[in-house]
């Protein structure tokens, strides 16, 4: 299997925060609704987007994402 | 607030994104998805402050 | 100024004499003429090294937090920026108010040693400082010198917005008026104004110095947590390699985290050893929150709450 680096597309990588009552019951909505949407978004479960930390969002970008979603 | 701060020590504004979407708003969730997908699609990989030594 | 001196050092005797305090914190000449050393003083005899003059910068509310569970009072010497940490550290349950004492001055901006160092001669002895409205006059050993404050004052005493101490149980000497030498937020609105990769090189050359010796933290009066996140190692959010991508998260996170606290002293920027204007990452938060929710300097008013800390449904939601 050889991969195609030249034409590859920009695939960005983004890291969503999602609270686990808001957003992320959001996203299951949208999966059991058989909705269609962009596959960039790695999603990961926080209590609550309170939770979220100013760390984290500098960790991401340390770390290698290209955008970072605080949804709650 | 961090939004500002990033924009100040030279991030894109846009690489960070907060929103509310509750549990009942699916469609608004994958809309939101593709937006931000695009959008940073538009903005380019990011450069800055990446840690290189992984 | 001597004469400020001689009342600062009555009050203090008159304290530990009467047994109210068990120790002063205050200014004392150091080794060099322009600087100035914080001096700990347990016994009436001992009032004599405090002074007072334009070299006495620093903050030393935050030797308050060392002495919060010894026994005793502890009395203090502030200016007026310094009494912003000490209410500061007041509405953090930091210390508690009846074990402190507040000896306040007006102060009329402090100098910049570096600068005035460059000026006196090295061997020269200080013999009094006069206040003359815009300028000090540095009487020492070998001839007198003139330093005018627009061009000689700290940047953080040239935009001072409160030269008299806002808390205080003594106030030594008189009131002073505000007065401001330069636009308060001048020096961030021109960075702000810049393209995006001009900040970026900007700030990349600034964190790129940074030594991580953390000296911005250890006198930040309002860096007060016992655990400090830089010092955590589990789990370790910041690492200790010293490299751009580590430095910058180390202040973003540090500026992030005295948001809505950071009493606007300008000690962070003043002790790096680097000369990285850390107090324009601080000035921008202030100016952010001023513009946004129209709050005032922390600290400058007792009770007051800190902006991050509270919520109003009137807030600006600008990421909505």
């Amino acid at each position: 299997m050889s991969i195609d680096t030249e034409n590859k597309e920009f695939y960005p990588n983004i890291v969503g925060f999602t609270c686990n009552w808001c957003s992320y019951t959001g996203a299951d909505l949208a999966g059991v609704s058989r909705m269609k949407y962009k596959p960039n978004v790695k999603v990961i479960r926080v209590p609550c987007s309170g939770r979220v930390n100013p760390a984290f969002v500098l960790r991401a970008f340390q770390k290698g994402a290209d955008g970072v979603l605080v949804s709650g | 607030m961090l939004k500002r701060l990033l924009e100040y020590v030279g991030f894109e504004p846009g690489r960070l994104t907060a929103r509310w979407i509750s549990a009942s708003e699916g469609a608004k969730f994958a809309s939101t998805m593709d937006e931000v997908t695009d959008k940073i699609k538009s903005l380019g990989p990011n450069t800055k402050m990446r840690d290189e030594i992984l | 100024m001597m004469n400020l001196t001689k009342q600062i050092r009555e009050q203090a005797k008159k304290l530990l004499e009467e047994k109210k305090v068990d120790l002063v914190i205050g200014f004392g000449q150091g080794t060099e003429l322009a600087r100035t050393t914080p001096v700990f003083i347990d016994s009436p005899e001992g009032v004599s090294a405090l002074t007072w003059g334009p070299f006495c910068a620093n903050n030393l509310a935050k030797y308050l937090v060392d002495y919060k569970n010894a026994p005793g009072n502890v009395a203090i010497v502030v200016k007026g920026c310094d009494s912003r940490s000490v209410i500061r550290l007041l509405d953090d349950n930091q210390i508690s108010r009846d074990k402190i004492v507040v000896i306040g001055v007006p102060c009329a901006g402090q100098l910049e040693w570096q600068k005035v160092a460059d000026e006196v001669k090295p061997d020269a002895t200080l013999k009094e400082t006069v206040d003359n409205g815009d300028s000090f006059v540095v009487k020492t050993s070998t001839g007198d010198h003139t330093f005018n404050k627009k061009d000689y004052m700290l940047h953080r005493c040239l935009v001072c917005e409160n030269p008299n101490p806002v808390i205080a149980d003594f106030t030594i000497g008189e009131e002073l008026p505000v007065k401001n030498y330069a636009e308060r937020f001048a020096e961030v609105e021109e960075l702000e104004q810049l393209g995006l990769e001009e900040k970026s090189a900007y700030w990349d050359k600034q964190f790129s110095r940074c030594l991580r010796c953390y000296a911005c933290r250890n006198v930040c009066s309002v860096c007060t947590c016992e655990l400090c996140v830089f010092d955590q190692m589990k789990p370790m959010w910041v690492s200790k390699r010293t490299n751009l991508s580590e430095n910058t998260v180390f202040h973003i996170t540090r500026a992030f985290h005295v948001a809505g606290r950071c009493v606007d002293c300008g000690e962070c920027d003043r002790v790096c050893p680097m000369d990285i204007p850390i107090r324009k990452l601080n000035q921008k938060i202030h100016k952010d929150l001023k513009d946004l929710f129209d709050s005032p300097t922390p600290g400058s008013k007792e009770g007051l709450l800190s902006a991050l800390g509270e919520f109003s449904l009137g807030d600006p939601e600008e990421f909505m």
